[in-house]
Order: C-alpha cells, then structure tokens, then sequence
C-alpha cells in the first residue's frame, strides 16, 4: 500500500517537472522570439553609433529619429547618459532593457530622456549632445557669422539603419568642401526609405538648385558603378532630387569611396 | 527484507532524481544559451561599421587630430594637426578611464614615407581589423601642410 502511494506521488512528481520545464522552455522561445526585445537591442546600438556620428562632426546638428514615418518608436523608453543607451519598453522594466555603451571625448556629455514619442531628435551644440522631443534651433558658428539653423535646413537622419549614419559623414564632407553653410540652405542629404526591394534608397537634393550644379557618383560594393549631374530645375522654388539605390547592408563598404568620389566630384565641379 | 527493498529502493530513487535534475539543468542550460547565441546574431554589427564611425572623429573633431584655425575657429576636417597627433590627444579624445570596447592603432605616413605611430593605452599586439587608409592633410604648422595617409587599426577588446 506504502509503494504503490509512494510510486502515484513519484508521478504526480514527474508530470509536475515536466510541466515546470516545458513552462520555463516555452518562457525563453517565448522572449527570443519577441522582436521587441531584438528591436530594443538594435535601437540601443544604433544611437549608440550616432552619437559617435554626431560627435565626429565639428559642427552642430540633429538628427531627427527615425526620419521614416513607418518607424514608430512610441513603444520604447530611451535613456541617453554619459556611460550609454538604455532602451526598454516599461519605467519600471530592468530584466528585458537594452544597454549599449558609449565612449565620450573629454569634456563631453550626453543626456535626455524619451518616453513613449514616436519620434524624436538627437542633438549637438558644442560639446553637449542631448535627446530632445521638439525640432532643436541650433546656433551656428561659420567664418565669423552667427545664425540659426532652422528644421528644413539640415536634417541627418538614421531611420535604424546602419547606412543612414553615412549621410551625416557625406553631407559634413560635402558642406565642408563646397565651402556652403548650411544657412545658406545649399546643401542636404538624406535616406528617405528602405525599399521593398531590400534596397536603400538615397536622396540628395538642393533647396537652391540653380546655385550650384552638382554631380553624384555611385558605388556598389566599392565599384564605380555611375556618376550622374544633379538636375537642375527651372522653378527655383521646386527641389532637385536625384535617387539611388544600393543593396541593403552594403552602406559600410562603399561609405569610404562615395565619400572621396563625392569630394573629388564636388572639387572638379 | 520488505525494509532492505525499501532502503534500496530510497537510494535508487536518489540517484535517479539526482541525475535527472542534473540533465534537465543541461538541457535549460543549452536551451539559454542557444536563444543568446540567435539574439547575438540576429542583432550583429559588424566590426567595420563600428570601427569607421567610431574612428570619424579622429580625423573630423576638433577635440581628436583636425586642425583649427586659430584665428577663424574653423575646424577642417580630414586633416590632422601634427601637433595634437599624440598619446594625451588620443586619450582625451577616447577617454582611457571608461569604457572602449576597441583599442586603435594610428599609423600616419607621409608621401616620404615617414611614419609616425600612436596607440591606445591597452593595445596589444594582435590586431583584429585594418580600416582602409584615409588620405589627410597632415599640417605641421600655421602654413605648411603635406599629403599624408592614415591607416587605423582596431582591435576589439578583451
């Protein structure tokens, strides 16, 4: 009589363990298989990577996040500190928040908070860099004059993708080598989306198109692939754009040879 | 001998349970970290991408290498003044007392072929990556500058 109770408990035991293990294993593919976790991860590393953008640029400037409206990070909790990115879904959450680390210049410093915004702006003036909800007025500082950059002016923008931080380092190489300031509305670029063809799309424009003519040369996989004028449009109030694709995830290597094909081009005129 | 098949049958169940929480801990264990492995890769970021982005500010930021006009305070971007190509610039610029998660090595050469070398505080031999050489504008003084080109290398830290 005592074995056979002893033997229906081991049962009751071993169904209760397995249970127990399937529950815990259930728990983890469940967490895996969350993409908001993913997302929180690859949110923090990203403005990690623009800050580090930011920070290389010797000027001011913002970065609006994310530029494409089909992003929405209304869900997320972002943290920016002097240590790093923390991103999480909830106030109170801690287990599931995401961490990336960041490495400050000397006398730098980096802060905000953003709660549940669908969109917000990353921004620098001087040696501060900050998360702001609304458009930022910055001061600008160029040969001598003083004067604020208004939203339209210039706008670097990842849309949380690695490629979009290239626009920002292109964009300061093309200011600084056309000798234009950005008040002077001469000059922006920017990855407007991701298309369905697993492409990036660029767009570079001109605010005054018949100020200056233009060329873009494009690279795929670091070979020259074509070098295009920008087109000039007849109304001045209508804004030149010129598009190009490239394979998503190829931005990296072809940065460094659009980068000096864009400054020769704008050298040779 | 109903009591000595109990006994046996206590210490059989023992080893039975004590080998079975052992597998199960195996098998969560394995379970844990085959979901971080699939997270590591599924949010990768390629050491190239870090490296460039991260390195930009040597050669752009007033604060790192790029020269600054003294009188204008323009800064000139993919240059680098002589003067601040050193081991205190690079340490303020990437501050050794917190976190890196890289060590660079910067080789400056000039059209001569002179080179000139500076690394971070904990750089070990071994490098993991050599970033694509970049040509700068290397300027000794108030007039004087010469084409150079720098070659970073990177190593992630351990």
């Amino acid at each position: 009589m005592k074995r056979k109770a002893a033997s229906v408990l081991l049962m009751v035991v071993e169904i209760l363990a397995v249970i127990f293990l399937a529950f815990i294993a259930l728990k983890m593919a469940q967490a895996a298989a969350n993409q908001s976790s993913l997302e929180k991860i690859n949110l923090a590393q990203d403005l990690v990577l623009s800050v580090n953008t930011l920070i290389s640029f010797p000027g001011e400037g913002f970065l609006q996040y994310p530029l494409n409206d089909k992003y929405n990070l209304s869900e997320y909790i972002i943290y920016l500190t002097d240590a790093g990115v923390t991103t999480k879904s909830k106030p109170e959450e801690e287990l599931g928040s995401a961490t990336r680390r960041l490495s400050l210049p000397q006398g730098y410093t980096a802060s905000g908070e953003i709660v549940h915004k669908e969109k917000f702006y990353l921004v620098k003036e001087g040696k501060k860099v900050y998360l702001a909800e609304d458009v930022p007025a910055l001061h600008v500082q160029r040969e001598g004059s003083s004067a604020v950059l208004s939203a339209s002016k210039i706008i670097f923008a990842p849309a949380g993708e690695t490629a979009d931080l290239i626009s920002a380092l292109i964009s300061t190489s093309l200011a600084k080598e056309t000798k234009s300031s950005p008040e002077e509305g001469a000059l922006y670029l920017f990855f407007s989306e991701t298309s369905p063809e697993d492409t990036l799309k660029i767009e570079y424009s001109q605010d005054n198109p018949s100020s200056q003519a233009l060329a873009i040369a494009v690279f795929n996989k670091a070979q020259f692939v074509k070098k295009e004028l920008l087109p000039v449009s007849s109304l001045p109030s209508t804004p030149a754009a010129v598009y190009f694709t490239f394979p998503f995830g190829e931005a990296a290597k072809i940065a460094i040879p659009l980068e000096k094909a864009l400054k020769e081009t704008v050298k040779n005129g | 001998m109903g009591e000595e098949d109990s006994v046996f049958d206590v210490a059989r169940k023992t080893i039975y349970w004590t080998l079975i929480i052992f597998v199960i801990t195996m098998i969560i264990l394995a379970f844990w970290f085959t979901i971080g492995n699939f997270r590591s890769k599924a949010t990768y970021l390629p050491l190239i991408t870090k490296a460039e982005l991260l390195s930009q500010r040597f050669i752009n930021s007033p604060d790192c290498f790029a020269y600054v006009d003294k009188e204008t305070g323009q800064v000139y971007g993919g240059t680098i003044d002589i003067n601040k190509f050193t081991k205190e610039k690079i340490n303020s610029c990437y501050q050794e007392d917190v976190f890196k998660g890289m060590n660079f090595q910067f080789t400056l050469e000039t059209i001569g072929g002179q080179k000139t070398v500076v690394k971070t505080e904990d750089w070990y031999t071994k490098p993991d990556l050599t970033l694509p050489p970049k040509a700068v504008r290397i300027i000794t003084g108030p007039f004087a500058e010469m084409e150079g080109k720098l070659t970073i290398t990177v190593q992630e830290k351990i």
